[in-house]
């Protein structure tokens, strides 16, 4: 099927008349790009496809980014980009068996010491994460892990934001608990 | 409101460090990126689509998740064909608002009693030849149209009230699991709760709803511009949804209604190749005559 543009009728498909300059991206991508890989692992895009999509989304970015108009949420748009591309990623591999093991993006450190407190690190934050209900860990990622603000994540969720404070407080609750109670069984 | 406590906050900041790309596989990623947009810079999530010009609504405008999500994750694309087909067989001054209710409240409009129950077609000369065929499809949608018609009203209660307070009652303290310690029985290299992958496509469809409906909105008010836009933010966002012929007649429309009568008339003669039986075929016939 032939493409359309709403204005740009004459112009085809293959050249996009809003691509960024590459330093702009290039820009973006140093200070995203640990962004939006955590993010798409989070949508659920396997390990071993996040390079890929993390590419993907840039290639997005670089293709829409003139459109873009400035409003102080650059993440909040990175990140639905981001769910796109990860929901794009997830129809195609839905049925496709994972590996169990499939190699990573992530580094692993050399220092056995610090790969287990790292292992460990993400282990835990991951439970937390996976008991909560997901509209909740979804506050609470975006908030203490990425350090967005309420309206950002308010943008990048599309909920109110009274909604995000009121799951924020309540996640924040659950992780102050669940930590209190990690100290106990340990000490 | 407080942030995470000391030992929450060195938890997290550990987590962060264990999350993120090393400096050199990062180099990597982006040499492969911009070796990437040198030599092809399209993107591959939505082949069909240029990009508009205009600029793109506020993202909490066109992804709105809302307190229906769940309600409207059930809800199939032939009950939102249903709703289009009526909207578009109904006059254009009507404000969008009441769309999905005349499903229910005025069966006996022609392109309504396509959408739900009838077999027979509008009585247009150009769509007989075709609609004799049709019959081994239409009853089949039909049918489901109809146990789902019941369903419309409740999604048009769904839209017209979408301020369901989303706060009360999230989280039950119950889903929390008891004391003890969850790192012990988390596996390490399953970083992905399958559950939130499953909620985030049922999401999905309802944003894609969402973003159908103001797509809707946007022709029905004359914005044809504004509907292409959104039309072709739907594309990119969902480019195998389940609205994706939904869609596709709602472009031609837009296409026509924005004064580019030959492309709309070249998608619909495409449109009509592909899917003949489609429901939405008879509308796509008369959907933008020579001249316009």
């Amino acid at each position: 099927m032939a493409s359309v543009g709403c204005r740009s009728t004459a112009t085809p498909r293959d050249t996009p008349a809003a691509a960024a300059s590459v330093q702009e991206i290039t820009r973006l991508f140093e200070q995203h790009a640990d962004f939006v890989q955590r993010a798409l692992s989070r949508f659920g895009v396997p390990d071993a496809d996040v390079e890929d999509a993390l590419q993907e989304v840039f290639v997005v970015v670089a293709h829409r980014l003139d459109s873009y108009v400035e409003r102080g949420a650059m993440r909040a748009w990175l990140y639905v980009i981001a769910r796109g591309v990860a929901l794009h990623a997830l129809r195609a591999n839905h049925r496709r068996a994972r590996n169990a093991r499939e190699l990573s993006i992530l580094p692993e450190p050399q220092d056995p010491h610090e790969s287990f407190q790292r292992r460990q690190a993400i282990a835990l934050v991951d439970a937390f994460l996976a008991q909560l209900d997901e509209r909740i860990a979804q506050v609470f990622y975006l908030a203490e892990i990425e350090q967005l603000s309420v309206p950002e994540i308010a943008a990048a969720i599309g909920v109110k934001l009274n909604t995000v404070y009121s799951r924020l407080r309540l996640a924040r609750g659950h992780f102050e608990k669940w930590l209190a109670r990690l100290g106990e069984s340990e000490s | 409101m407080s942030r995470a406590s000391e030992p929450g906050a060195r938890l997290i900041s550990r987590y962060r460090a264990a999350t993120s790309m090393r400096a050199d596989q990062r180099e990597r990623a982006l040499r492969k990126l911009q070796a990437r947009l040198a030599a092809d810079p399209t993107p591959r999530v939505h082949p069909d689509v240029a990009l508009p010009e205009l600029p793109p609504p506020p993202p909490a405008a066109w992804l709105q998740l809302r307190a229906r999500w769940r309600r409207v994750a059930t809800i199939s694309k032939v009950i939102f064909g249903a709703g289009l087909l009526t909207w578009l067989g109904t006059d254009a001054n009507e404000p969008p608002a009441r769309v999905a209710s005349r499903v229910v409240e005025s069966p006996q409009q022609p392109m309504a009693a396509t959408a739900e129950v009838s077999p027979r077609p509008p009585t247009q000369s150009a769509t007989s030849r075709q609609e004799s065929r049709v019959p081994a499809i239409i009853p089949e949608r039909a049918r489901k149209s109809s146990a789902a018609k019941s369903r419309v009203a409740q999604v048009e209660t769904a839209v017209r009230a979408p301020a369901v307070p989303e706060s009360t009652g999230e989280q039950p303290a119950s889903e929390l699991p008891p004391a003890g310690r969850p790192a012990a029985r988390a596996p390490l290299d399953g970083r992905v709760p399958e559950r939130g992958a499953q909620q985030l496509l049922a999401a999905s469809l309802e944003q894609e709803t969402a973003l159908m409906e103001q797509a809707q909105a946007a022709l029905k008010r004359g914005d044809a511009e504004r509907a292409l836009h959104l039309l072709a933010e739907h594309t990119w966002q969902f480019p195998t949804g389940h609205l994706a012929e939904a869609r596709d007649v709602a472009r031609i429309l837009a296409l026509c209604q924005a004064g580019h009568g030959a492309q709309a008339r070249t998608r619909a003669k495409s449109f009509l190749a592909a899917r003949p039986h489609s429901p939405f075929a008879a509308r796509v016939r008369t959907s933008c005559p020579e001249g316009k």
